[in-house]
């Protein structure tokens, strides 16, 4: 036998299989809820409110330094006009 | 031959069916740009495209009609009323207060197209209503400054010095986002086209981008610019962008040396 080939001294004992534990029952999911991306399917009085954040966030804005106080119109309007021209009439289907 | 017919009918059904909304889209454009849509032509415009819609839908894609074709009827709509006389008398970026914000909607529509679908921008990690509208006024305010330093409108450094520093200091794949994006007018969506990238990947960046920014002057303690994504980093290299030469950093040059 060459030398370089490793010797089988010994063969370990084959070990006892452990039983197969039972797989849990799996339980019932909870209903998952969908997360809906806020739409400009609104009513008028939402529509207000969204304008009324806007400006707003907009005063923030502008006290935190980001918005130049003489730019702050133009910019607010421009938001202002982005999102009303999406405010749809028709847009009960809106899903 | 009976298919041919059944697609004709089809294709006339949908555009009678939604002729309404797609004048509705129209007339809401016109109201928030204070422009007359029939006159101004938006109404027709806004039915062109209903019909091209309709011609090129193929129900089998399960994406509802509507869903399929308001981008692109809105989108008609702000066409039209951009090449109005009314617009047009505004168009120069000197001009009115009114003319100013008409033409940064109109770019801000551009970048943020999900309003065009009637979706306010969104951050699917859990963003608020109240951070969305930040979104878009941050959006808003870098089209102004942008627009501002084209027409060298009473432009002044100083005022958006912040804003620039900040965004001198994100890693500079997300400064090629930004000046891809507001600089030269690329949609989040056309941008991911030419990079060869997932459309999502470069939306989640841009929001990652908008949302550090607000953080700098909300002043967030211990904020640090965002981190590229993997897949973004593969993108650029496979795209051999030379991120040593981010157009943004020539313009800062550029404006400080003024």
């Amino acid at each position: 036998m060459n030398d370089n080939e490793k010797k089988v001294k010994e063969i370990s004992r084959i070990k006892k299989a452990e039983p197969v534990k039972p797989v849990e029952r799996v339980s019932k999911i909870e209903s998952v809820s969908r997360v809906r991306q806020p739409t400009l399917a609104l009513s008028a009085k939402e529509r207000q409110k969204l304008l009324k954040l806007l400006e707003e966030e907009a005063n923030e804005l502008v006290k935190n330094g980001l918005i130049p106080e003489k730019d702050k119109d133009v910019v607010t309007k421009a938001v202002e006009y982005a999102l009303t021209s999406s405010f749809i009439d028709d847009d009960s289907d809106v899903e | 031959m009976g298919k041919p017919f059944s697609k004709k009918n089809d294709t006339e059904i949908l555009i009678l069916e939604n002729r309404k909304w797609a004048e509705s889209i129209a007339r809401a454009v016109a109201r928030a740009w204070k422009l007359d849509p029939e006159v101004d032509g938006l109404i027709g415009s806004a039915l062109e495209a209903l019909v091209e819609c309709a011609n090129r839908f193929d129900p089998s894609r399960g994406i509802p009609f509507r869903a399929y074709a308001r981008r692109r009827v809105h989108e008609a709509a702000c066409d039209a009323a951009r090449s109005t006389k009314a617009w047009a008398e505004g168009q120069v970026f000197s001009g009115s207060l009114e003319a100013k914000a008409r033409t940064t909607a109109y770019e801000l529509l551009r970048r943020f197209p999900e309003l065009r679908d009637g979706y306010i921008p969104f951050d699917r990690e859990g963003s608020s209503l109240r951070s969305s509208v930040r979104q878009l006024l941050l959006g808003a305010t870098i089209i102004y400054l942008k627009e501002s330093t084209d027409s060298q409108d009473s432009f002044d450094f100083h005022d958006y010095k912040k804003l620039l520093l900040a965004i001198s200091n994100l890693h500079v794949a997300h400064q090629w986002i930004i000046w891809k994006v507001y600089w030269e007018g690329y949609s989040l969506r056309g941008l991911a086209a030419e990079w060869k990238a997932d459309p999502l990947t470069v939306i989640r960046e841009h929001q990652a981008i908008l949302n550090y920014l607000l953080g700098v002057f909300n002043k967030k303690q211990g904020l640090s610019p965002p981190k590229v994504r993997p897949s973004l980093k593969k993108v650029i290299s496979n795209q051999k962008l030379n991120l040593g030469t981010v157009p943004f950093l020539k313009f800062l040059e550029e404006l400080g040396n003024e």
